[in-house]
């Protein structure tokens, strides 16, 4: 088994770097959604009206990505990233201070339409990916870790997602801006409840759809794509 | 078109998908939960216990009509305080916050309440002796394998002796049940979704002066005393609840938080009456005898906790996590311990019971030093008629059947009606509180 994996690994680390490859590093904004962990959150500001600052939702973040492409000989390339987003919110009352991270990770593979390759641009790529979340609650300033209450839940899923890069040649490489939006039909969380309103199954599934979106800049490294020509 | 158009076009629905996949989401609208939280109708909620005020304080802080009805002459319903006997307030009723991860335990870190944490060992009355551990370990009650069998029951299949029925029995006693009743697999799945925490709190003061002082004291203006209903007629729109005396108080809708035992005794009538899974529900709850004794000394000669006697098998050192000079041990006792020392038919029965227990656990140090006895039997009394719900053998889904609502028109909430494996707790009966006034205000699926 592990010969096979040594032998896959080989593989794969030689088609990367035989072939002519770039790689894109992108940052900004991360909007999230996940309906069932909105609505576990609602719960939990509407049973704690005592809350001075009810705990916001989990939307507004920060998101992250390094995707790789490569066989760049084609107008179809193909790529895989990995994407992180990572969320928080805060509530607040009086002594009682409540945050909320969540962290998703999403290694993808996609694939690229660059219509006028070689050259500055457009670029439309749409994305598989396995999704994992990481959900996690501090109160008072510390991480819950009493036993029989969960500090943390972690879910995972899969979204299809699709992104656009427009790049234009700046000093030693491309910049440029880029956008994305995902949806996961499913992200299967059980103990997400429990995180966010401190009980569990009263008010939500175990698992939710989620969306994602990512708006920001980005800057491709590598040599300029040999494309077979128009 | 051309493959520049396509890739044009296909940009734009690209970016256009950004913005309209949240619209296709169901539940990223703030519409999706409490679409009528601008509900005018007029509540009425039965029972000014922790259910019943907590879900008048939601009502009111959205500002929503509403009126709690109690049968007794004060609030709290479990939830008591005993001044006077000691230099410190006693709980009467519940006294443990049991974890803090739950909306009471963010109330007390809001109002900055001191707490407590009980780190007081056990020891055992086992074998006419206190020893600090058992030569097998009790707690053995939890695990899908379990059988739908009663505690006792199962604690014998495992080979645990006649010595350690006392000490079982203080472990159902927990639940508020004897050990002959409580279905060891039922109440392993009502407490698989615990996720509060495990550590046991307690109040400087008292739990009944945190919850009167942050919760019902927001909505005493708004609570008759001394109004037992008699009937609720939910045969029309409009919510009729009669009052014992011949008054007809309406409402839209209704909270019943009354304790489960009232219900399965149908204290109260409903016209028509309620579905037959509901009072099929009803009748497989358990909630039975319990009391608790205030028991005063001259100086403490006793454990902070004891399980095992056979008269009562939980004395438990009251005096932690309090500030005060006196010495009061607090008998727990349930289940059959409960009916038994109910039946002596006095207070000073009941001391006497207990005392010659002590004496002959603590060679004879607890009568010379005993003071003074306050007594709490929930036994029988009005309006609660036991200790708090458990589940018996055969419970199966008669929970999740009890607490859901009928017509949506009524509601039921309070400690037996938890859901989410917090029932028997004060924080369970709040959560309750708060899943009925959500059904009550976003209405139910039918």
């Amino acid at each position: 088994m592990s010969k096979r994996l040594t032998a896959a690994c080989i593989g794969i680390m030689l088609t990367l770097t035989l072939w002519p490859q770039g790689l894109l590093l992108e940052g900004g904004y991360a909007f999230v959604s996940m309906p069932e962990w909105n609505r576990a959150t609602r719960v939990y500001n509407f049973s704690r009206p005592f809350l001075t600052q009810p705990q916001p939702l989990l939307r507004h973040g920060y998101g992250a990505e390094f995707t790789y492409t490569f066989r760049a000989d084609r107008r179809l390339l193909q790529q895989v990233g990995m994407r992180i987003v990572s969320t928080e919110s805060r509530a607040r009352g009086g002594q009682h201070v409540a945050w909320l991270r969540c962290h998703l990770l999403a290694p993808g593979y996609g694939l690229q339409w660059n219509p006028r390759a070689g050259r500055e641009g457009l670029r439309l790529s749409v994305f598989v990916a396995p999704v994992l979340t990481l959900l996690r609650r501090k109160l008072n300033g510390s991480w819950s870790s009493e036993e029989g209450a969960p500090s943390g839940a972690t879910g995972n899923g899969g979204e299809v997602r699709v992104k656009i890069c427009w790049l234009t040649a700046l000093s030693g490489g491309r910049a440029g801006i880029s956008c994305s939006a995902g949806l996961g039909p499913a992200l299967y969380a059980p103990r997400a409840e429990a995180v966010i309103n401190q009980t569990q199954r009263l008010v939500t599934g175990p698992q939710t759809v989620f969306f994602s979106a990512t708006a920001g800049l980005c800057y491709l490294i590598g040599p300029a794509p040999q494309t077979a020509g128009r | 078109m051309n493959r520049r158009k396509f890739v044009s076009q296909a940009a734009w629905v690209s970016a256009g998908s950004l913005f309209i996949s949240p619209l296709l989401l169901p539940g990223c609208s703030a519409k999706d939960l409490f679409s009528g939280m601008n509900y005018e109708g007029r509540v009425l909620i039965i029972g000014a216990g922790a259910a019943g005020l907590y879900a008048g304080y939601l009502l009111k802080m959205n500002g929503i009509d509403f009126t709690i009805v109690e049968a007794g002459a004060e609030v709290g319903g479990r939830l008591g305080k005993l001044t006077g006997f000691a230099d410190y307030d006693i709980d009467t009723g519940a006294q443990w916050m049991h974890g803090r991860h739950h909306i009471l335990g963010d109330l007390a870190a809001k109002a900055g309440t001191m707490l407590t944490r009980d780190e007081t060992a056990l020891s055992y009355w086992f074998n006419q002796q206190i020893v600090d551990a058992l030569p097998r370990d009790p707690f053995i009650f939890e695990g899908e394998a379990l059988p739908d069998i009663s505690f006792r029951d199962y604690a014998h299949d495992q080979g645990y002796g006649p010595e350690y029925d006392n000490i079982i029995e203080a472990i159902a006693g927990d639940q508020g049940a004897a050990a002959s009743a409580l279905s060891a697999y039922w109440n392993y799945k009502d407490e698989e979704n615990w996720v509060s925490g495990d550590e046991d709190y307690k109040f400087r003061a008292t739990y009944f002066d945190f919850f009167y002082e942050h919760v019902a004291a927001q909505v005493i203006g708004h609570v008759r005393l001394n109004s037992i209903v008699s009937e609720v007629d939910y045969t029309s729109d409009t919510v009729a609840v009669t009052l014992s005396g011949g008054e007809v108080l309406l409402a839209d809708k209704v909270i019943v938080t009354v304790p489960v035992a009232v219900l399965k005794l149908e204290e109260i009538l409903f016209s028509p009456r309620l579905p037959a899974e509901k009072t099929e529900a009803f009748s497989r709850f358990g909630m039975g005898p319990g009391m608790k004794v205030f028991l005063k000394f001259t100086h403490k000669f006793y454990s902070d906790n004891l399980l095992g006697g056979a008269v009562c098998a939980a004395y438990i050192d009251d005096t932690v996590g309090k500030v005060t000079q006196d010495h009061v041990l607090m008998a727990f006792v349930m289940g059959d311990q409960a009916a038994a020392l109910h039946a002596l038919g006095s207070d000073e029965a009941i001391t006497q019971a207990l005392l010659t227990e002590l004496d002959l656990v603590y060679n004879g140090q607890a009568s010379p030093a005993w003071l003074a006895s306050s007594i709490h039997d929930y036994t029988d009394r009005p309006f609660i008629r036991g200790a708090y719900g458990y589940s018996t053998v055969g419970m199966g889904d008669a929970r999740s059947v009890a607490a859901r609502p009928v017509d949506n028109k009524i509601f039921f909430a309070g400690e037996a009606m938890n859901t989410n494996g917090h029932h028997q707790t004060v924080q369970g009966a709040v959560e309750s509180a708060c899943k009925a006034v959500i059904d009550l205000i976003d209405g139910v699926a039918p």
